[in-house]
């Protein structure tokens, strides 16, 4: 008889004992987390103003899933890119506000028919294995990146320096516009004049790789992330945790915390009471979660709104009828309530007017007035000759807990003019899919997040028509307009600045004109800090710049 | 048949449960729609990179061939490599299965702490207050719904009083309050079962002739008793600890532990294929072998068995 209890005490003991060796073994090292981690409301007394900033401290932060990854190649989303910039650093960067300033270059100059870019780097800068940067390093990262085996997002970025197209087509070894004369000296050649391909060098896929080191670990380059930027990785433990402490060959203006950790995993509701106890010092939510932060006065008092250069917008398929009909577009405009949409995100958006966000710097004074009127959208549609409105269907990504609020408001809105618009919900792959094709879905909603802070990233990339392709189209409204697309193309390759700004505010109002798109709201993120935070100012293009934050005090 | 022929059979038909549950798998994860590539490469990749993902991955060849594809890395002990992040499935889930594994641990030693004590107790005083109190508190329990039993533990006495940490994972500590949680749900119901099979244990002549021998009641219920009413439980215990290791979805989301359960939902939310994949297989490969464990384990705790699996 005895063996039962001996076989279930063997077995559970095993399994916790074998377990909890193996699980200890592995996660010992996060432990050391715990005593930094143990600051609680140590900033009740200390707003921001009043203290010195102070170097030292771990910044716990938390992301509901792991990055994609930390490569400077792939990474292409507002949460890793800014834990790019923490491990890598390239020519240019941004001021506190949208202007460029040399980084890792010393100078550098345009030739004046805008073609050519020459950088000298800054002398002693190191990578975290402290080899120093050499100009070849930034040819051998943009090759990379436009090499389709790297399969890089950013590589329609960089198609503009000569001899790309035939380095992708596998004709040449070499990107010929691509130079290093000596270790200090950058030579890019652009195939045509492009403006805003210095926006393009300040983005992190346009940062220093060691090429000795890529070229080791190949794929595995993505956990020996050895760049030249503050910090340097030191765990990476996919989908649990990210740590990051101080590169010690780094020369530029030094970060304020000693390290970051990013834990992975957990919903809103259980970061708030984390943060609420100390052990993480920055939490986001969803609009959801956000109201219900509004309506708790201790979470409301750490909630700090971050405006984003996005706009949410609802498009009409300009080849599908009936919104082939500019009226009818027009109509559309007049039938929806933005108002209420904004309440629908609990305040956390602002109403969008225009096509650009005001969070890029840009107000255009000549837009077109949409008010809600619903009356003047009943009035268009008769004259568009529909006096009984039309049934269409209407498409959305349901992932997107705003989009599908949002939806749900404006088939409302466009039942009340007589539009029948049957709610499709498909996830985001499904939507993206069919939405970036011809003649598959005549109305949905869509965003647009900004690369780099320049209008031509929403107005030329959305609604330039020459760009339209069968498939894979970001044209969701299939929008070609000869008129707009000469402005478009004048802009983009002008280089005076004042001259760009009056193209692009013309296109702008002759789009909003046409009326292809509904725009809708520009999100603003909620966001919870830890009181003993300091240093939490968004950025306009990176968003949050954690070697800026500094800590209380334990 | 002889125990090996059996043991053999039973061993083919695990292999085509699992077989069958790969193809099924594979089949309704592949006929949703999407394109893989803008997955991976986002809505800014240019056609050249999106042509390189469609070969890279085989998403250019029908389907069949692409069922052929992953049946043949499978029978390689491959399990592919995750869209989002391009790290081998089998190293992500060997990467959280100790975290799983020493949560199952945990809970399992903790609800037997619970479980064997109250149904010893309630069947020898069966009928009485303390059986009825502790029926009722089963019954209680196994019907909480478990994410919102974790989110009241967690908020009550991680946030409220702090005796534990809200969430993450930052060693053994962090595994006792989802521990307490997954003991809650599953102490009830084994209370329940051990009380049932005390109670048919205790009315056996063998028990009347112990303690009609003059043996002590402990000696009658913790010596002679309960190993024999704990084989049926060892059956349903091994099948348990087979469904915590394939994740334990709610309890680990709530705590933030990183484990296979956690794994499991980030994948479904990140429509990771390949990792979707893989959690499934291993909660098949889990659930199928520990059936065959238990039987032989079975046939070797109670000699009365013989064959007839």
């Amino acid at each position: 008889m005895k063996p039962n209890r001996a076989i279930l005490a063997v077995v559970a003991l095993l399994c916790l004992v074998l377990s909890l060796a193996i699980a200890t073994e592995l996660f010992r090292h996060s432990s050391n987390a715990v005593a930094s981690a143990a600051t609680t409301d140590s900033a009740e007394s200390s707003p921001a103003s009043d203290g010195q900033p102070r170097r030292g401290g771990t910044l716990h932060l938390v992301e509901p899933t792991d990055f994609r990854s930390l490569d400077p190649a792939i990474a292409y989303d507002t949460e890793s890119v800014p834990i790019v910039r923490l491990l890598f650093r390239g020519l240019l960067d941004y001021d506190n506000g949208v202007n460029l300033v040399p980084a890792q270059a010393k100078d550098w100059n345009i030739s004046p028919d805008g073609k050519t870019y020459t950088f000298h780097l800054r002398p002693g800068i190191r990578f975290a294995d402290g080899r120093e940067v050499e100009a070849q390093d930034y040819v051998f990262s943009f090759e990379r990146i436009l090499d389709p085996a790297t399969e890089s997002p950013g590589q329609g970025f960089f198609m503009g320096i000569q001899g790309a197209a035939e380095f992708v087509a596998g004709k040449a070894k070499h990107v010929s516009g691509l130079s290093a004369p000596d270790p200090r000296t950058l030579i890019i050649k652009l195939k045509d004049p492009q403006f805003t391909f210095r926006y393009v060098l300040a983005m992190t896929f346009a940062v220093a790789e060691p090429r000795d080191v890529v070229q080791h670990y190949g794929k595995d380059f993505e956990i020996h992330l050895d760049g030249s930027g503050p910090y340097r990785l030191t765990g990476w433990k996919r989908g649990i945790r990210v740590r990051l402490a101080r590169n010690p060959f780094y020369t530029g203006p030094d970060g304020y915390v000693d390290a970051v950790d990013v834990m992975i995993g957990g919903d809103s509701s259980t970061e708030a009471m984390m943060l609420e106890r100390g052990e993480l010092d920055r939490v986001m939510a969803g609009p959801p979660e956000a109201i219900h932060f509004e309506r708790d006065p201790r979470l409301r008092s750490l909630l700090v709104p971050v405006p984003t250069a996005n706009t949410d917008y609802l498009f009409m398929n300009t080849e599908m009828k009936p919104f082939d009909q500019m009226l009818v577009r027009r109509a559309v405009n007049y039938a929806i309530n933005k108002a209420r949409l904004l309440r629908l995100t609990g305040g956390f958006a602002t109403i969008a007017n225009g096509i650009v966000p005001p969070a890029m710097s840009w107000t255009n004074p000549g837009l077109p007035p949409y008010d809600y009127d619903p009356d003047k959208a009943r009035a268009l549609l008769r004259q568009a000759g529909f006096p009984n409105g039309f049934k269409t269907t209407f498409s959305y990504m349901e992932d997107n807990p705003i989009f599908v609020r949002v939806a749900q408001d404006i088939q409302q809105d466009l039942q009340q003019v007589g539009i029948d618009a049957s709610l499709r919900p498909a996830n985001f792959t499904a939507f993206d899919l069919e939405s970036s094709s011809r003649h598959q879905v005549p109305l949905g909603i869509w965003g647009w997040f900004q690369d780099y802070p320049d209008p031509s990233d929403f107005l030329d990339v959305l609604f330039n028509g020459r760009y339209i392709t069968p498939t894979d189209c970001n044209n969701v409204a299939f929008y070609d307009n000869p008129a707009v697309n000469r402005l478009l193309d004048q802009a983009t390759a002008s280089v005076d600045p004042a001259e760009r700004t009056r193209l692009f505010l013309r296109a702008e109002d002759l789009i909003m004109d046409d009326a292809p798109w509904v725009p809708l709201i520009h999100e603003v993120l909620p966001v919870l800090y830890n009181p003993r935070v300091h240093n939490t100012a968004p950025h306009p293009v990176w968003l949050w710049r954690y070697e800026w934050m500094w800590l209380n005090p334990s | 048949m002889n125990f090996l022929t059996r043991f053999l059979t039973r061993l083919f038909w695990s292999g085509v449960t699992l077989l069958g549950t790969a193809v099924l798998v594979f089949f309704l994860i592949n006929v949703m729609p999407g394109d893989v590539a803008r997955i991976i490469a986002g809505p800014k990749a240019t056609p050249a990179v999106l042509a390189e993902i469609h070969h890279s991955y085989h998403l250019d060849e029908p389907i069949w061939k692409r069922l052929g594809y992953y049946l043949n890395q499978l029978a390689h002990g491959d399990l592919g490599h995750s869209y989002v992040t391009d790290q081998s499935v089998t190293q992500a889930i060997l990467t959280r299965l100790p975290v799983t594994a020493s949560l199952a641990a945990t809970a399992v030693v903790m609800w037997l702490l619970i479980a064997v004590p109250l149904g010893v107790l309630t069947a020898k005083y069966r009928g009485r207050w303390f059986d009825r109190g502790v029926l009722v508190a089963a019954t209680l329990s196994l019907s909480l719904p478990a994410f919102w039993l974790a989110r009241m533990l967690q908020y009550i006495l991680a946030f409220k009083l702090g005796w534990f940490p809200v969430a993450g994972f930052r060693g053994f500590t962090s595994l006792l309050l989802p521990g307490i949680t997954l003991a809650f749900l599953f102490a009830g119901y084994y209370a329940r079962l051990i009380h049932t099979n005390m109670v048919e244990v205790l009315d056996s002549p063998y028990v009347r002739g112990a303690r009609a021998s003059g043996a002590s009641e402990a000696t009658v219920l913790f010596r002679h008793a309960l190993p024999n009413a704990l084989i049926p439980v060892v059956t349903v215990l091994g099948m348990d600890v087979a469904g915590l290791l394939g994740g334990v979805l709610f309890t680990e989301n709530v705590f933030a532990l990183p484990g296979i359960g956690t794994l499991a939902v980030q994948s479904v939310f990140n429509l990771d294929v390949p990792m979707i994949m893989g959690t499934v297989l291993l909660s098949a490969t889990l659930v199928v072998s520990a059936n065959l464990a238990v039987d032989i384990l079975y046939r070797w705790i109670d000699p009365r068995i013989k064959g007839g699996y």
